[in-house]
């Protein structure tokens, strides 16, 4: 059985329907990359996942279990963590405390021996962010505040990861460094569902790949094979006329 | 129904003449005079409240200028000989009431009107209060508690008009008072007072000082109120800080809600349900306000919409189709733009320590189609903004036509030429189609609301060429056929046209475009390129944010591309394609871009 | 507030005779009406916070504390220090009955015709006030005894003394629970963005219904504490109320810290006006300096400006 499931989600806006039916599987371990230009819906996808919109039609399944229509708080006790676009940390909470609220469910149960140890864990992944636990997060450098996002959702020991443009606004070789970050937790079992952008990036490290137009997938495949199709540059650039 | 309108007016004419005469006792046309006093207020506070979406919960204040103003020059003057015989200082009074109204207005909206929403309704309690508190303390003046009494009845001549005659003033003054809301709400004018209600943004993005505009609305609003404060004092010939409490404003704002806000007689009936009401209730006196509480309470669980909100049968026209689009029609009839030329050097723009715009300098030719692209984060919508006035640029200068510009707010940006469309659309909730053009029509007279009220002979020959502009507008885009349909019935497709015309009506130099193909299916992306490349047929230069790069590459003549706020490459189409640092920023560092 | 908590205007022979300790004596006495009208105003911002509506009958509230206080303390002579957390946590309670009738259901809608909704609210609490306790102004003896305390030549009342006290520790609790604690961190997480705070794992909707009771609990202590001072009446809160949003709105609504100590400010200066000018005046000129700071700073003393979006 594949962790989660996607089945026919449409999600809309309004009358505007952003996301136009589409289905996925992810299983256990895998990397997942979702690419797509900007516009072509990728956001929407994981906004839903999560809870913070509901699909107009479809279903989503996360170890056999219907979330669909579950509030945003109750799939991420379910464990399924949403790393949003552009970071998203509490700015005026210090790094320490963004933890703490990424471990919330089980930190207001009392449980801290378990966060002490998991903390540990992504201070092993990520040096940088121990060294910055007391500053508010919103003084990090965009680098170190992606770091400090995605500890936070790894503090509450997800089963899926959901990343959301994890490159965007960051010089390339700290994108680099990030991804390979990914690979890493990859290693240790973590499932990822990745969107981004940059397809190339994308690509390198996923085992399967979608491409979203308009909110459709158009191109399914693993990554080497996309990476050699020209469809994928098209989907970017556009067709030259 | 619309047939029988003119019957059901003139039905109800004649039996608000007949009442006095039918009822026969005094009560009853008095209930009849306090009715049409207190709708003059609520439909005042409807045009500000239910039409702009302004709560005011200080309008008894307003009442209490009137009433207070004018109680105190009848008493004075009413020795006088000259006015003792001619009743002029009745008048006079009246008159001075409404204009110390006004001007309070004035001096409470130029400050309160900085906030919005609740601040505004919290903002214009304390108002009532101060001016209750006023007329408590400066008994010299206001009699204090006790109130001014013996305020002289109105007359005309020596002819003193008691109830039953006073209560065909008040009668000819409400019908006045509702003709008046009915004109202005009608008029250009009133179109963008509606407007305001649903964006505030999108009506200055048309060369509106929305700022300006509320408080002129605010101050129609509180001279209604001070309006009715004059009559109210000449009816009950004794005053005091009691009829002037912070439960009457309430009172006036829950007439407009139950009756129905924004809707035209809505006000009036809230009024006159909830003076008949406590009538009927006379036990209940003591529990007055428990049985406004419950009536505000099922006002907004049952009554959203208002009593008048139940007669508004849900009769959704649902007249658009997809296919209607046919652009590039009577294109003779846009008259040409000399399309300016745009150069932005060194802007720069940082949020909270994030640079998001670092040094970008680049020029867009006059009459050209310029697009401008980049991945997400680069900076595309913050240059937008700065240049369409939303944020003002830490450093840099914008020039048009090679001299600088300062373009200190959305509206400055239009009335400069430059307008803009949304990426997210900012439409007019309900408001026609056709509505949403003419609001944005620039106006040859110096005073729309004069207009309004006038309608000269002059002004319905210009809302005449109005109409025709719009409707010629609204050709081009292909939406002609929607003219009467209510913005949020459109499909999405129509909604993103909609948009474009409004921007084209305010007749900008340079027009821009923040992602107008977002949502649109294949078959309306080419009809939008034909729209923009008519548009640069009549000169005028545009400036396309996009992603969508079919579009881009078969319309612009030009791309400049963002990336992390700076400008990573200029130069034609087919260059920008080929470009390695392109490739580079949209698709990631790579071994395989080689 | 029929009777100020200050004395009426004074000789002025008497002014001439006391100087300084005079200014002191109004600038202190006004200090404790400031740390109500403090209490009151961080209440409007701890549900501005997380939920960005208002309670437009906060003042309705402080009312009911201060009944219920007075019945409690007076009718049932009932010790004031168990009468404190009776008032709190009933007002608590009631204060997230009223957010599930009142605000929850137009909060989604988007319009502010909660404004409407809370007030109704603030009226049915009034009237029905009315009805229980009667209209007529009832004293409530001061808690600690009417001797003064004396500090060289300025004195204070144990109650002004108790208020201050009370008001400080009321307010460094509440600083402690939202800078200290789990929830409290979760309850600013909430007000800096709810979406992002769901993705933690956080009840947010339960977040937004406990800030609105906590704001009526704290109005429901000021009402405690400042029963003594006044009057037991229904009319007692709505000028209170009023002024603490006035307070609010000067100092900023998502500025707490800058709101106690404009509501200090505003007490103190309040003292002074109605010690050297004359009590009438007083609130006239506090409302007008409302206006007139809003009109130079809309985003409050201690707000920070926020863009407009586009």
């Amino acid at each position: 059985m594949p962790l989660l499931e996607v089945e026919d989600l449409h999600v809309a806006y309004g009358e505007l329907e952003v996301v136009r039916g589409i289905s996925f599987a992810i299983e256990r371990g895998e990397i997942v990359t979702i690419l797509g230009s900007n516009g072509a819906g990728k956001t929407t996808v994981l906004r839903s996942l999560a809870g913070l919109i509901r699909p107009t039609r479809g279903c989503v399944r996360l170890a056999g279990k219907d979330i669909t229509d579950l509030a945003p708080h109750q799939i991420a006790q379910l464990g399924l963590a949403l790393v949003p676009e552009g970071r998203q940390l509490f700015p005026e909470h210090s790094v320490k405390e963004n933890l703490e609220l990424g471990a919330y469910p089980t930190l207001s149960k009392g449980r801290t021996a378990d966060f002490d140890k998991v903390l540990a864990d992504v201070f092993e992944l990520f040096p940088r962010v121990k060294e910055r636990l007391e500053q508010p997060a919103g003084l990090l450098s965009g680098g170190e505040q992606q770091m400090v996002a995605i500890a936070r959702a790894l503090v509450s020991r997800p089963k899926v990861l959901l990343l959301d443009e994890p490159s965007l606004g960051l010089a390339p070789m700290l994108v680099r460094a990030i991804f390979d970050t990914f690979l890493k937790l990859k290693e240790r079992g973590l499932t990822i569902l990745l969107v981004e952008q940059m397809a190339w990036l994308g690509l390198e490290i996923c085992d399967h790949a979608h491409v979203l137009e308009i909110g459709s997938i158009a191109l399914s495949g693993t990554g080497p094979e996309l990476s050699s199709n020209s469809r994928v540059m098209d989907a970017y650039l556009g067709t030259a006329i | 129904m619309r047939g029988m309108r003119p019957a059901l007016i003139a039905l109800a004419l004649v039996s608000l003449t007949a009442l006095p005469l039918a009822t026969g006792g005094t009560y009853y046309t008095y209930l009849g005079v306090i009715i049409g006093i207190y709708g003059i207020v609520a439909v005042g506070l409807n045009i500000l409240s239910g039409y702009a979406g302004q709560f005011s919960l200080g309008h008894a204040a307003f009442m209490a200028m009137g009433a207070y103003t004018t109680a105190l020059i009848t008493k004075a003057l009413s020795g006088s000989p000259v006015f003792y015989l001619s009743g002029a200082h009745v008048w006079l009074g009246i008159l001075c009431g409404t204009t110390v109204a006004a001007l309070s207005g004035i001096l409470l909206a130029i400050p309160a009107l900085r906030v919005r929403g609740p601040y505004l309704a919290m903002v214009t309690i304390a108002f009532g209060w101060v001016v209750w508190k006023i007329l408590q303390e400066w008994v010299g003046v206001t009699g204090g508690d006790l109130g001014i009494s013996s305020i002289p009845k109105p007359q005309i001549g020596t002819f003193r008009l008691e109830t039953r005659h006073f209560y065909y003033v008040v009668l000819v003054f409400f019908i006045a008072a509702l003709s008046l809301q009915h004109r202005l709400i009608a008029s250009r004018f009133g179109m963008r007072v509606r407007a305001i209600k649903y964006s505030e943004i999108a009506v200055s993005s048309v060369g509106v000082d929305v700022y300006r505009l509320k408080v002129v609305v605010f101050v129609i609003s509180a001279a209604f109120a001070g309006f009715g404060g004059t009559l109210f004092a000449h009816q009950q010939n004794y005053i005091s800080p009691d009829n002037f409490q912070f439960f009457s404003s309430v009172f006036f704002l829950l007439a407009v809600l139950f009756g129905g806000a924004g809707t035209s007689l809505g006000p009036v009936i809230g009024a006159a349900f909830l003076i008949i009401l406590p009538e009927m209730l006379h036990d209940f006196d003591h529990y007055r306000l428990i049985v406004y509480a419950c009536l505000i309470l099922i006002t907004l669980y049952v009554l959203p919409r208002g009593v008048m909100g139940l007669f508004d049968l849900p009769v959704k026209r649902k007249i658009d189709t997809r296919a209607g689009i046919q652009p590039g029609e009577r294109i003779e009839s846009l008259p040409p733009v000399a399309g300016a030329n745009l150069r932005v050097e060194a802007l720069s723009r940082s949020f909270g320590g994030l640079l998001a715009l670092s040094d970008v300098g680049f020029e867009i030719e006059g009459g050209s189609i310029h697009a401008l692209i980049g991945p997400n984060g680069a900076g595309k919508t913050t240059l937008i903004n700065i240049v369409s006035g939303v944020y003002r640029p830490d450093s840099g200068r914008i020039l048009m036509d090679g001299s600088e510009v300062s373009i200190s707010s959305m509206h400055v940006a239009a009335q400069r030429g430059i307008v803009r469309t949304f990426q997210t659309l900012k439409l007019f909730g309900d408001m026609t189609v056709i509505e949403h053009v003419l609001i944005a029509l620039p106006s040859r007279s110096r005073s729309i609301l004069y207009d309004a009220v006038m309608r000269s002979r002059r002004a319905r020959e210009e809302s005449e060429s109005h109409l025709h502009q719009a409707r010629a507008l609204l050709h081009l885009l292909g939406i002609a056929h929607l003219e009467q349909a209510p913005a949020n019935s459109l499909a999405y497709g129509h909604r993103r046209l909609l948009e474009i015309a409004r921007a084209l009506a305010v007749r900008p130099r340079i027009l821009l475009l923040d992602e107008p193909a977002a949502g649109l299916v294949a078959e309306e992306i080419r009809a939008l390129a034909a729209v923009i490349r008519t548009l640069k047929q009549i000169g005028m230069t545009i400036l396309l944010v996009e992603h969508h790069m079919e579009l881009v590459l078969s319309v612009s003549d030009r791309i400049t591309v963002l990336d992390h706020g700076a400008v990573i490459a200029d130069g034609r189409p087919a260059d920008i394609r080929r470009n390695e640092n392109v490739i580079q920023a949209y698709l990631g560092p790579s071994h395989a871009a080689a | 507030m029929r009777a100020g908590p200050h004395s009426g205007p004074h000789h002025p022979d008497e002014l001439l005779k006391s100087g300084m300790y005079f200014f002191f004596q109004i600038a202190l006495s006004g200090i404790a009406t400031g740390a109500i009208y403090g209490l009151i105003a961080v209440g409007y911002s701890v549900t501005f916070m997380t939920t960005k509506a208002l309670n437009f009958a906060l003042g309705m509230w402080v009312m009911l504390g201060g009944m219920l206080t007075y019945s409690l303390t007076v009718q049932y002579h009932v010790h004031p220090l168990i009468v404190l957390p009776i008032v709190t946590l009933s007002l608590f309670a009631l204060g997230l009955i009223a957010e599930r009738v009142s605000v929850f259901p137009f909060l989604r809608a988007g319009s502010d015709v909660w404004v409407m909704s809370t007030l109704a609210v603030g009226f049915l609490m009034i009237d029905v006030a009315e009805i229980i306790w009667g209209r007529n102004p009832t004293p409530v003896p001061p808690f600690f005894g009417k001797d003064p305390i004396y500090f060289g030549a300025v004195s204070i009342l144990p109650q002004q003394l108790l208020i201050i006290a009370a008001a400080c520790a009321t307010f460094f609790g509440l600083d402690f629970f939202y800078r200290r604690t789990l929830t409290g961190k979760a309850f600013r997480a909430v007000a800096h963005s709810g979406d992002v705070s769901s993705l933690m794992g956080i009840n947010t909707r339960r977040v937004e219904a406990t800030s609105y009771a906590i704001a009526c609990a704290l109005a429901g202590i000021a009402g405690f504490l400042v029963v003594p001072l006044t009057l037991a009446e229904p009319q007692l809160g709505t000028v209170l109320g009023l002024k603490a949003f006035a307070i609010a709105i000067i100092a900023g609504l998502a500025a707490p810290r800058g709101i106690l100590i404009c509501g200090l400010l505003y007490g103190a200066f309040e003292g002074l006006v109605s010690g050297y000018l004359y009590t009438g005046i007083r609130d006239i000129l506090g409302f007008s300096i409302m206006i007139i700071a809003l009109f130079l700073r809309p985003e409050g003393l201690f707000g920070v400006r926020q863009e407009e979006r586009a």
